[in-house]
């Protein structure tokens, strides 16, 4: 069984500091990771490994995402394919080559994204992707199970809830769904000493300029309003009060 | 891929409307609303593509809000939500329509079918839109969105593309205000649907629990960072508002707590009914995973922590001292 696992890179956020007032966001430490909702995705499907499943992980972006990919090995894939873009690109774009590079390393029985990256939490690759390589998508799934040539998937909706479909099909994985486990350190050497990571160009699979072209594009940045100071509260007597008003503490 | 064709007639503005329990949804009502106002500006028409089975007669619920026209798709197969039915659906509505603006609910619904359909007519989409207007001279969406949260915006222009869909948050036009003399008209389509298998079937509720689940079905949390002071003060405060206790990153450092119990970006994100922050700081990192707490109370030695902005109740003093104060109000 071959599983595809599409991973985002993402700024730390952790090296932001947004000033509301100046109107700008201040990038302290350009650092990048795995998106919390790929890695989830990569924890799923490294569950299958011990049913043989070949694991891919593929990305899109330029040099730095070679990281990101390495972790993916260190986190179970036993490829990875970096798809080479210095451009700015949209869902669509990404949709389109994913599928290309799909249709490309064939007999593909699975594909996991991340349901909502954590910096735009758009959650369009998953739907289109499937849209792309006609197949089934289920979005917001906290665990899947395989069963010869269908999946079962546990997804959000307003509980949980079962649903089935037969493979190949994509699903998409929520960020909460990971369970905090680390890469072992011995891949984690390996990625980064043994292992490589393929290198692919936009222009390997004969798609289209239209195909290539994003058709939603970020203009700017903007800010809310800067956040208002909450009350001041003079002392725990007051608190306590407020808390009462508030209803958020009875007389307990 | 499939392109929309357009003609230079003024063109339109669809809403996908949505049903519950055989009700419009409110969001339905406010997009068609918020369509509205576009069109008048625009000089469009507002159409709705309202899918279900019996649902002819909402379509009248939709005219004062906004309508010009409201096409029924009316089939028991679309009864329930199916994404390969609906996207057939309106896929084979779009086809023959050709919509040059589209809303979605940024709902569940939406979020399965606008980007499946975005891609099958190469339509620009922008997500999840917190503001949205039609801008006249690049006749485009420009949508705005939220990054990290609601740390900060982008805005998204859907510029170059020939068709433009967006799905939308609730709240983004606001309450609609009817007309109750405006009227419009119903067109009843015919799908073939008999091609189409849906593909996901539904096996039914299921119990089951997210991992990390302790802290964030937690109805308190008591939150400590570097300048708390006493932790043990802290601890003993959670246990007597019988709430669970956690912690920014940084006082991992400090040995507060372990790495299952810290919230931000990194670690959990929770949303307790109250949130007590004693000694954080409150950098991004952190307030990421707090914000949807219901009352935050900050407690906090300087007055410049960002952490007190991000409070309902703020106050600037030693937090073990307050901690102990509050425990004291508690236990008399």
């Amino acid at each position: 069984m071959r599983i595809i696992v599409c991973i985002k890179q993402i700024l730390d956020p952790r090296g932001l500091t947004v000033n509301r007032k100046a109107e700008k966001v201040f990038v302290n430490r350009e650092e990048y990771l795995i998106d919390p909702a790929s890695k989830a995705a990569l924890e799923a499907a490294e569950s299958f490994k011990g049913a043989n499943a070949e694991v891919i992980a593929i990305s899109i972006g330029p040099a730095r995402v070679d990281e990101a990919l390495r972790e993916a090995m260190a986190r179970g894939a036993d490829r990875s394919i970096l798809i080479r873009s210095d451009e700015p690109l949209d869902a669509f774009v990404v949709a389109n080559l994913l599928a290309a590079a799909i249709d490309k390393i064939g007999d593909v029985d699975l594909v996991l994204c991340g349901d909502r990256s954590l910096d735009t939490a758009c959650g369009e690759v998953a739907p289109r992707l499937a849209e792309a390589l006609n197949l089934p998508s289920i979005l917001n799934a906290a665990k899947i199970e395989i069963k010869e040539d269908s999946l079962t998937a546990t997804v959000r909706q307003s509980g949980f809830l079962n649903v089935e479909s037969k493979l190949p099909a994509v699903v998409a994985i929520m960020a909460e769904a990971f369970t905090g486990k680390h890469a072992s350190a011995w891949r984690l050497i390996d990625a980064y000493k043994k292992w490589s990571v393929e290198t692919w160009s936009t222009s390997d699979f004969g798609l289209s300029a239209e195909d290539l072209h994003p058709l939603a594009t970020k203009k700017e940045v903007a800010f809310p309003p800067e956040r208002q100071f909450g009350t001041q509260v003079k002392n725990a007597k007051e608190l306590m009060m407020m808390l009462k008003r508030e209803r958020i503490m009875s007389n307990e | 891929m499939t392109r929309l064709t357009f003609s230079d007639a003024p063109h339109d503005i669809w809403i996908v409307a949505e049903t519950i329990d055989g009700q419009l949804t409110p969001l339905t009502k406010e997009l068609t609303y918020g369509a509205r106002m576009s069109a008048d500006m625009m000089g469009f028409y507002v159409k709705v593509a309202l899918l279900g089975s019996n649902v002819s007669e909402l379509a009248a619920e939709l005219f004062p809000v906004g309508a010009d026209r409201v096409y029924v798709i009316d089939d028991a197969r679309l009864k329930d939500f199916s994404s390969d039915m609906w996207t057939q659906a309106l896929s084979d509505l779009f086809a023959a329509q050709s919509p040059e603006f589209v809303l979605f609910g940024a709902t569940s619904i939406g979020a399965a079918i606008a980007p499946r359909l975005a891609q099958r007519f190469g339509a620009g989409l922008i997500s999840n839109c917190i503001s949205l207007k039609i801008d006249d001279f690049d006749r485009c969406f420009i949508g705005r969105r939220n990054v990290y949260g609601d740390e900060y915006y982008e805005v998204m222009s859907t510029a170059g593309s020939k068709s433009h869909f967006a799905t939308v948050l609730p709240d983004t036009f606001g309450e609609p205000y009817p007309d109750a003399s405006r009227s419009g008209e119903v067109e009843n389509i015919e799908v073939d649907l008999n091609q189409i298998v849906e593909r996901v079937k539904s096996l039914g509720s299921t119990p089951y629990e997210l991992p990390h689940k302790k802290l964030k079905q937690a109805r308190r949390i008591v939150s400590v960072g570097r300048q708390v002071g006493d932790v043990e003060v802290a601890k003993s405060l959670a246990q007597s508002l019988r709430a669970e206790f956690a912690g920014a990153r940084e006082s991992i450092d400090e040995g507060y707590i372990d790495e299952d119990r810290v919230i931000g970006i990194t670690g959990e994100r929770v949303a307790p009914e109250l949130y007590i922050a004693l000694g954080i700081r409150g950098d991004t990192q952190h307030l990421f995973g707090m914000k949807d707490a219901r009352y935050v109370v900050a407690v906090y030695p300087e007055s410049d922590a960002p952490m007190l902005k991000h409070a309902d109740a703020a106050i600037v003093d030693d937090p073990a001292k307050v901690a102990k104060e509050l425990m004291q109000l508690l236990h008399k």
